[in-house]
């Protein structure tokens, strides 16, 4: 819808699943503008949706807002993905949006596994995602992030990427990652920020039957093309970082840990989406 | 001994009426001081793991990583949160105060950060009981309570401005990093105190914009300092509990 006041595109989509006798139903659905539900799939049987979002302009321009609002009422389990990489467009300082809202309900499960997110030379972004977990709720995801288009030589000279995820148990703040990537600013040669490199990623996964072993299976997984990942637990929350140049590396790494991690999060092996064969 | 002594020289007279700015000076000298029980001096917030790696190895690298963490972890993010804190406590809001420790608590984003700040925000309530310092219910019965917090509550009940508390909090920081590198590359003692003078003049330069900032602006995810802390959990030999 073109919202002719402030001249921005909002696009929405509000999506909430049920579990019913018959496995995890995509019970309500709708949207404004173009945000889609392009697939409800049930590869490993009916008690787990995967679902494919869809962005079908390709890519997100200055002025747009996209609005996620995804409800999992008690024990639903949805995986969630996208059939590619979100493109952040150049828009010459006037930012672009996106919100997430995730609410998982009790005993439910998210799986929330995006593609990349490349912020293209002279982008202004604004993400914000809050996860909000009811009691027993599991949830692992991740986000990575290509500053510039790394591949085709395109740097990320100006711009600016803020970015927070807030996580919540029970109504309490449990995890806050709240950044500033500014184009212009030390923090993306530093040491302690970037360090001259182009992509970083975290992946969270938080579940009462999380043991400590899993974190150092998980120190073994290697990790290939000289990036640094690390990984640390935290009040019950397994969080994994990996900062390098690829995001086929980072998106690799936390498949092999969702490996790791999914049969002792949820009592099932890995069921890899098919749309990131394609 | 120790309950003894503070309690002498903590008498109500002098904490809580004078209007005489040398006092409130005084107090944040104390509250500044390594000397402050809380056990600062054992972690390095992933300086350690840096050394260990041959990345810090004199001082100007130690210059260049102490002044990093400083912009982006602490003048960008730690000492918003702590002002903020400070000002909720000067409006006898406690729980606002208490909301901001929430967050901030949150925002520690890796095992030993966060432990790191709840120790020692435990050590600091209990230092406060300890020299008999009337502290608010809600600061009291919090299951968990994070240094800024604690260490806010003390600067506004010993009267200290929002510019004092950052200046003496930065400095108590700046110091123990210092040491912790005078300690573990190792630097001289006079390299130390060259390191002081030069980063001393960053807090400075920082000051302003902390002032300025509101809690929304207050950012944590650092992903080179969040590694570093990652990696010194595992760190095979070491003399920092971060």
């Amino acid at each position: 819808m073109h919202n002719a006041t402030n001249e921005e595109w909002h696009a929405s989509l509000s999506l909430k699943y049920d579990r019913t006798d018959w496995g995890t139903v995509l019970r309500h659905k709708s949207h404004e503008g173009p945000l889609r539900v392009q697939k409800a799939l049930y590869p490993e049987g009916r008690e787990v949706c995967h679902t494919l979002l869809l962005h079908p302009p390709g890519g997100i321009v200055g002025g747009d807002n996209l609005r996620f609002r995804v409800r999992l009422e008690e024990k639903a389990h949805v995986l969630f993905t996208n059939p590619g990489a979100s493109k952040w467009y150049r828009n010459d300082c006037r930012p672009a949006y996106q919100t997430v809202q995730l609410h998982v309900g009790s005993r439910a499960v998210l799986e929330w596994f995006p593609q990349e997110t490349i912020f293209f030379d002279r982008c202004w972004a604004d993400m914000t995602t809050e996860i909000e977990l009811e009691s027993g709720a599991a949830m692992i995801g991740w986000d990575v992030f290509c500053f510039g288009r790394h591949h085709s030589g395109e740097s990320f000279t100006r711009g600016q990427v803020r970015s927070s995820l807030k996580i919540s148990r029970d109504g309490r703040v449990v995890l806050l990652d709240r950044a500033r990537f500014d184009a212009q600013e030390p923090v993306m040669k530093s040491l302690t920020g970037l360090s001259g490199h182009t992509v970083t990623g975290t992946l969270v996964a938080c579940a009462e039957t999380l043991k400590k072993s899993a974190v150092d299976t998980c120190r073994k997984i290697p990790v290939g093309d000289a990036a640094q990942a690390g990984i640390t637990l935290v009040d019950g929350m397994f969080i994994a970082r990996i900062l390098g140049d690829s995001s086929v590396t980072a998106k690799s790494w936390f498949t092999e840990i969702w490996r790791v991690l999914r049969p002792q999060l949820l009592g099932r092996s890995v069921e890899r989406p098919r749309i990131w064969r394609t | 001994m120790d309950t003894v002594s503070t309690a002498s020289v903590v008498a109500p007279e002098y904490t809580t009426c004078s209007p005489d700015r040398s006092i409130a000076s005084l107090r944040l000298l104390q509250l500044s001081s390594p000397a402050l029980p809380v056990g600062a001096y054992s972690y390095s917030q992933g300086l350690e793991w840096m050394v260990e790696q041959g990345v810090l190895v004199d001082v100007a690298s130690v210059s260049r990583w102490v002044g990093d963490v400083l912009r982006e972890s602490m003048a960008h993010g730690e000492a918003i949160y702590l002002v903020h804190m400070l000002r909720a406590w000067r409006r006898e809001e406690p729980l606002q105060a208490l909301q901001y420790d929430e967050v901030f608590t949150a925002s520690r984003d890796t095992a030993e950060l966060r432990a790191e700040t709840l120790q020692m925000g435990f050590s600091m309530r209990q230092l406060m009981k300890q020299m008999r310092i009337d502290i608010p219910e809600e600061l009291n019965q919090s299951t968990s309570v994070t240094f800024p917090c604690a260490w806010s509550y003390l600067a506004h009940h010993w009267g200290l401005s929002d510019q004092e508390a950052v200046i003496g909090y930065l400095w108590s920081w700046l110091e123990n990093q210092v040491m912790a590198a005078v300690k573990c590359v190792p630097l001289g003692q006079s390299e130390g105190q060259r390191l002081l003078l030069e980063l001393s003049c960053h807090i400075d330069h920082h000051l302003d914009a902390i002032l300025h900032s509101s809690i929304e602006d207050a950012v944590n995810s650092l992903p080179g300092y969040a590694l570093a802390s990652c990696f010194h959990e595992t760190q095979y030999t070491r003399l920092f509990r971060s």
